[in-house]
This record gives C-alpha cells, sequence and structure tokens, in this order.
C-alpha cells in the first residue's frame, strides 16, 4: 500500500477507482433505462410485496399471506411489529375485527365455561414477556435436497414483548375437571372450502398449564397487527410458533388427546436425536414438533458484505434457544479452526434474542468464512453440518457468512 | 393660455391618482368580501361544533385491505387447469415459490391438495396439472 490515508482508511490510487466507479454508475441508469421486457416477467414469484403496516417483505405467498422479515430487521434487539414475519394457512384470513362482538369462549372438560370480550381480557391485569417466535420450518429452504412447503430462509422468526393474561389464570377460572388430557387452540381463520381441515393446535395440558403460556392482546407495547393475530394471540415460549394461534377465539378442554389434522398429520418431526433422518430412509415414529432448538445468527454483515483490512469491526448477531437461556456464543473468523467467546448483551429474559457481540480485526486481505455457534444453558450447541427431516423442521446448523476484507 | 384653461388642466391632473386610489380600494374591498366569503363557508368543516373524521375515529373495526396482485402463472401445457382448480384456495404464486420438483415430486403435492384438502380434481385433471407443473417448473430426475 502506497501512503496510507489513516484519516480515510484507503490510498489515494483506490480513492481514484472509487472515484470513477461513481461516474460510470452515475452513467449507467441512462443507457439502460429502456426496458424491452415487461417488469412482470423480470421478478421473482417470491419479490418484496407492501402488505398494510408492513415493510416491503419477501412474499412466499400473497393469499394467504405469508411473508418474510428482512434481514436487516434484526438489528434490534426486539424486531419492529411492520417488519415481524407473516405466516398463515389457510385462505379465509380476518381482515375485519370488531372488539365490541368479538369474544373468546373456554369450554369442554371445564366446570363452568366462559366466554370473555376483549375488554374484560384487557382489565385482567398485565403480564409481560419476551419471547422469540419462530416458524417451525424456518430456514426450510436451505435444507438439501428440497423439500416442498414454504421456502422460508432464515427470516421467519421475530422477537417481541407480549403483553396479555395468563392462560392458567383463565383455565383456573373456568376449573378444569378431572381428566383433562389436551387443550385445543381455534382462531378466526378457515379454509374456505369444507373440506379444508380448521386449523386448530393443542397442547398437553401441563404445558397449557404453563405460567408463561399467555393470551397476548400486545405485541412491542402496540395492540397485535391483524396480520399478526388481532385481537389475541396464543404465546407458548419456547415451543415452535405454530402453536401461537393467531385471532384466537376458541379454547377447548379435552378429556382425551386431540387428533385434528394439523396434530395428527402436520407439523410432525421424527423422534431421532436432532429430529434428523435420511431422504432415503424415513423414521417410523413421528411426534408433533414441540420445543426450539438453540440457534445463532450473525445480524451485523449480510454474505458479500466488505470489511476493511486491519481496522476495528463490530461483528454482531442474536442466539436464543428454547427457553433454557444463552449460556455462551462463540464466532470463528477462520472457517471455524479457531473460536472466539463473543461478549453477550442485555438479558430480556431466556425467551429472549440474546444479543452478541465480537470485536474483530481483519488479518489479510480475501474472502473469510465467520461462523457462529451457541450454547445453551441446557447445554445444548449447534451441529457442524445439517441435519435433514421430511418436513424441513428445526434447522440449527452452524450459520456461515461471507465477507470480503479489502 | 388662459388661467381657467390652466386651472381645468391642473385639476383632471391632480384627480387622476385620486380615481385610481379609489379604484385601488374597491378591488380590494370586493377582493377581501370575496375571501371572508369563502372563509364562511369553509369555516364550519374545521369547527368544534362538526367532527368530520369522527365516524372513522370512533370506528373501533380494525381491518386491513389485502393487496391483490396477481401472479401471472407462465403459459405451458393445462394451464387453464392449474388456474381454475389451484387457485380456489391459494394464490398461484404459491407454487411458483416452491423449489423446482420433479415429477414424481408434483405428483405427490398434487395428490396431497386433493387428498387432504378436497380440491376439485379427478385423476384426469390431477394427470394434466402435474404435467403443467412438471412442465414450467418442473426438474429433471437425478
Amino acid at each position: 500500500m502506497t501512503q496510507p490515508n489513516d484519516a480515510v482508511g484507503i490510498d489515494r490510487r483506490e480513492w481514484l477507482r472509487w472515484l470513477a466507479l461513481a461516474g460510470v454508475s452515475a452513467a449507467l441508469p441512462a443507457g439502460c433505462s429502456r426496458r424491452t421486457t415487461p417488469v412482470a416477467e423480470l421478478l421473482p414469484a417470491d419479490a418484496p410485496m407492501r402488505f398494510p403496516g408492513k415493510v416491503p417483505m419477501r412474499v412466499i405467498n400473497d393469499r394467504p399471506p405469508c411473508l418474510e422479515t428482512p434481514w436487516s430487521a434484526y438489528r434490534h434487539d426486539l424486531t419492529p411489529n411492520e417488519a415481524f414475519y407473516v405466516r398463515w394457512h389457510l385462505q379465509v384470513i380476518p381482515t375485519a375485527v370488531d372488539p365490541r362482538t368479538w369474544r373468546l369462549k373456554i369450554r369442554g372438560h371445564v366446570e363452568r365455561p366462559l366466554e370473555l370480550s376483549l375488554a374484560e381480557l384487557q382489565r385482567m391485569g398485565p403480564v409481560s414477556l419476551v419471547a422469540v417466535n419462530q416458524c417451525s420450518g424456518n430456514s426450510r429452504g436451505l435444507f438439501t435436497p428440497q423439500m416442498p412447503g414454504a421456502q422460508w430462509r432464515n427470516g421467519a422468526m421475530g422477537n417481541a414483548r407480549w403483553t396479555g393474561v395468563r392462560l392458567c389464570d383463565l383455565l383456573h377460572r373456568a376449573g378444569l375437571k378431572a381428566g383433562a388430557v389436551d387443550v385445543s387452540f381455534d382462531g378466526l381463520d378457515n379454509g374456505g372450502l369444507p373440506s379444508v381441515p380448521d386449523f386448530i393446535k393443542s397442547l398437553p395440558v401441563d404445558e397449557a398449564r404453563r405460567e408463561d403460556v399467555l393470551l397476548a392482546y400486545e405485541m412491542n407495547g402496540e395492540p397485535l397487527p391483524l396480520l399478526n393475530g388481532f385481537p389475541l394471540r396464543l404465546v407458548v415460549p419456547g415451543w415452535y410458533a405454530t402453536y401461537w394461534v393467531k385471532a384466537l377465539s376458541e379454547i377447548t378442554v379435552l378429556p382425551h388427546s386431540f387428533d385434528g389434522f394439523w396434530m395428527a398429520k402436520a407439523y410432525r418431526i421424527p423422534t431421532t436425536p436432532g429430529a434428523v433422518e435420511k431422504p432415503n430412509e424415513l423414521a417410523q415414529v413421528t411426534v408433533p414438533i414441540n420445543k426450539m432448538n438453540v440457534r445463532s445468527f450473525l445480524t451485523s454483515h449480510e454474505d458479500g458484505a466488505r470489511v476493511w483490512l486491519d481496522r476495528l469491526c463490530e461483528l454482531s448477531g442474536i442466539a436464543f434457544d428454547g427457553g433454557s437461556g444463552i449460556k455462551q456464543v462463540e464466532v470463528s473468523t477462520d472457517g471455524g479452526q479457531t473460536w472466539q467467546v463473543a461478549v453477550l448483551g442485555d438479558d430480556l429474559g431466556r425467551y429472549s434474542f440474546r444479543r452478541w457481540r465480537l470485536n474483530w480485526r481483519p488479518a489479510a486481505r480475501g474472502s473469510v468464512h465467520l461462523l457462529v455457534r451457541a450454547t445453551s444453558n441446557a447445554g445444548e450447541t449447534q451441529p457442524a453440518s445439517a441435519g435433514w427431516n421430511r418436513g424441513g423442521y428445526m434447522r440449527n446448523v452452524v450459520e456461515q457468512v461471507s465477507v470480503e476484507v479489502v | 393660455m388662459t388661467p381657467t384653461e390652466q386651472e381645468t388642466v391642473t385639476l383632471t391632473t391632480s384627480r387622476r391618482p385620486r380615481r385610481v386610489l379609489v379604484l385601488l380600494l374597491a378591488v380590494l374591498f370586493i377582493a377581501g368580501a370575496v375571501v371572508s366569503f369563502i372563509g364562511i363557508q369553509y369555516q364550519p368543516l374545521s369547527g368544534p361544533d362538526t367532527p368530520p373524521a369522527a365516524t372513522t375515529l370512533t370506528d373501533p373495526v380494525v381491518r386491513i385491505d389485502l393487496p391483490h396482485e396477481d401472479f401471472a402463472a407462465p403459459p405451458g401445457p393445462h394451464r387453464e387447469r392449474f388456474q381454475v382448480n389451484c387457485t380456489i384456495c391459494h394464490s398461484p404464486r404459491l407454487a411458483f415459490t416452491q423449489p423446482r420438483l420433479p415429477e414424481k415430486k408434483w405428483q405427490e403435492v398434487v395428490h396431497k391438495m386433493v387428498i387432504v384438502y378436497g380440491a376439485p380434481a379427478g385423476p384426469e385433471v390431477e394427470r394434466e396439472i402435474v404435467s403443467y407443473l412438471t412442465a414450467v417448473h418442473g426438474q429433471t430426475p437425478p
């Protein structure tokens, strides 16, 4: 390097190169303005679209809406509501809800069936907690071999402060009869055709009675957006989002196990360690998906980002698990040969994203593979190579981001 | 020039600016009248007695309008079968955000739609939909 300019970190020759590049890129639009192909044909099917109350988001489906969070949103500890991912299963979703007439019904195997208005729930003394909501199929699009289903990248997750009432308090008010086995949850959505199985999920009664299972009417201090489940959403901290039923309207206590389609046939994982199976040797026994495994991500830099040689650069990201909390995050800046322990940020609760940071001074030019690995308080860590299952669930391989040192 | 003649000349020249002044005042008066008339017309709208946005402000119904941006399924044999039968329940987009699947996988997917979700398609229509998807969004088996 000749005559390094410390103030800017690049030399004069590099400056000139940048200037020339700026000139060329300014001239480019003029030459490229005449399109011969219609825009629609150039757009991929998953091109970002703007839905009401949302930033432009990658579209997995527009009817019903399935929208992926843009990666930059994870630089916030709490994922902003307008960037929070959206996943509906059935075509008819509630697009208008009147809180004056909406009621939550609790019935089935209980002493006193309840019917509660939103105002009644809001008068009950709010409970708040921060928890990650992650789709079971988050990262499905990254599996090899690929499988059908919503082709999420890593953006089917979000961290929010959920405010509402404890489910156990309501179950207590209703009075569970002896012999309660499962509790099922139904929302305002439906399939349109009578043949489409209604989206109803269930929890074993002991999970439903957990103190931290909430019925939330607020998300990050605001009423839930309609697309994220207004007026009320089940919050099952530590468990995959398939249980977090949106636009909740009916809770039924059952004296037997619930066998609806979305429990008995869908969202099932092999019982093998890590829920791993082989494409040509599928597991015989499956169970409903449940607790989340440990994951970590680099959020400060995306693939292809450029970092300066010999200058301090802060790497940062997030880690979370199914509720034991994050014990340690390690980062490798040499493709996995050596690992450094990152500094953990504020603890927003054991179900929340945990921010991590690490200062790094790149010592050589060229491409660098950055790896992140988290260990939970329960002692669980992330595998170095990705496991596979037919549903494309529970991916938690050590993630890799390639940056360019210049 | 007689003194009387001179006087009339001075008189006429000194009266002209006065006339202009009167005309200017008249124009200003009329303009002012027009402005205040318009002002009066509009005043009730912003007045405290009539809350124009009251109905929308107090309407407690929470609603959204979902965007309708049709995704154009690419041309291919039996495209109309796909358009008619599959888009009853979901956007055509959903098929094209899937990976490119080999024929066998498309058969499984389409059959699941019929068996599990009750998509209205007999065996012949099912075959046609599979052949369309394999042709436009398929993959040669490894």
